[in-house]
């Protein structure tokens, strides 16, 4: 028996109320830049208990980042994506949980690319999310 | 990169974006899953940005056709999960210097179309839409 669920709607926001940018920095000599931000996901987005699968997941969440670029050569980047992320309780799961809420782990991500401008302005990259 | 200025790193920061998982997953292998979170487009010049506005919209497709287990081994039959979904994002980085960097702020409104195509699902639940 197959189940199938489909669904449209608005997932949650994610909102950065502070970010930080440094430019014409430095590393190793070479040109550096980065960001830090902080985000909150804020449940705006459709949810309904009832379903397997939904847009918005009904909790909120803390996942700030940072991220940084530095230029090897000109035409060769690396690029960083540091992020952490603390999940609030969902306090009405679907009732397969056989649960009153639910809360999802915390989780440190990371982004780490490798570019190389072949063309004007064109650019290929390599990029692995842990 | 160097002399041309906040010019060129507006440029740039059309490419520094962040990229949102924007379903919540409940219910293969009963286990809590995380929510929809911001993994970021690191692939270029992630940590490239300087003061300017950034409204941009994006797309993507995703498509899994293969769920597994929690011990990372098939769920058998067929079972698929699709989503289209597009994000607005809009950026301010402000010339208000803090710490160095300059002081921003940022949002991402995600909206999704999902498709979740399960076999052998929950045999006391009914697909409920809407």
């Amino acid at each position: 028996m197959a189940q199938r669920t489909k669904k449209t709607g608005f997932g949650d926001v994610c909102i950065s109320p502070f970010l930080l940018q440094w430019t014409d920095s430095k590393l190793f000599g070479r040109p550096f830049f980065h960001r830090f931000a902080l985000g909150i996901n804020v449940p705006t987005g459709k949810y309904n208990k009832n379903n397997d699968i939904n847009p918005g997941s009904n909790l909120y969440s803390f996942n700030s980042y940072y991220a940084f670029t530095m230029f090897i050569t000109p035409k060769l980047t690396t690029s960083w994506r540091l992020s952490y992320l603390w999940n609030s309780e969902n306090n009405n799961p679907n009732e397969m949980f056989n649960a009153n809420n639910i809360q999802p782990g915390q989780a440190f991500h990371v982004n780490y690319a490798l570019s190389y401008e072949f063309l004007n302005k064109l650019r290929v990259s390599l990029l692995a999310i842990i | 990169m160097r002399g041309k200025g906040l010019r060129y790193l507006l440029l740039k920061f059309s490419l520094v974006v962040v990229l949102c998982l924007m379903f919540a997953f409940v219910g293969l292998a009963q286990n809590v899953s995380l929510p929809p979170v911001n993994l970021g487009l690191t692939a270029f010049l992630d940590g490239v940005a300087g003061p300017g506005v950034l409204p941009e919209q994006y797309f993507e497709y995703y498509d899994g056709f293969q769920f597994n287990n929690k011990n990372g081994n098939k769920i058998p039959g067929k079972n698929s999960l699709k989503s289209f979904s597009t994000i607005t994002h809009i950026a301010y980085i402000t010339k208000l210097k803090l710490l160095g960097g300059y002081y921003g702020f940022e949002m991402l409104l995600p909206i999704a179309n999902i498709d979740l195509d399960m076999e052998g699902g929950p045999k006391d639940k009914k697909n409920r839409f809407w």
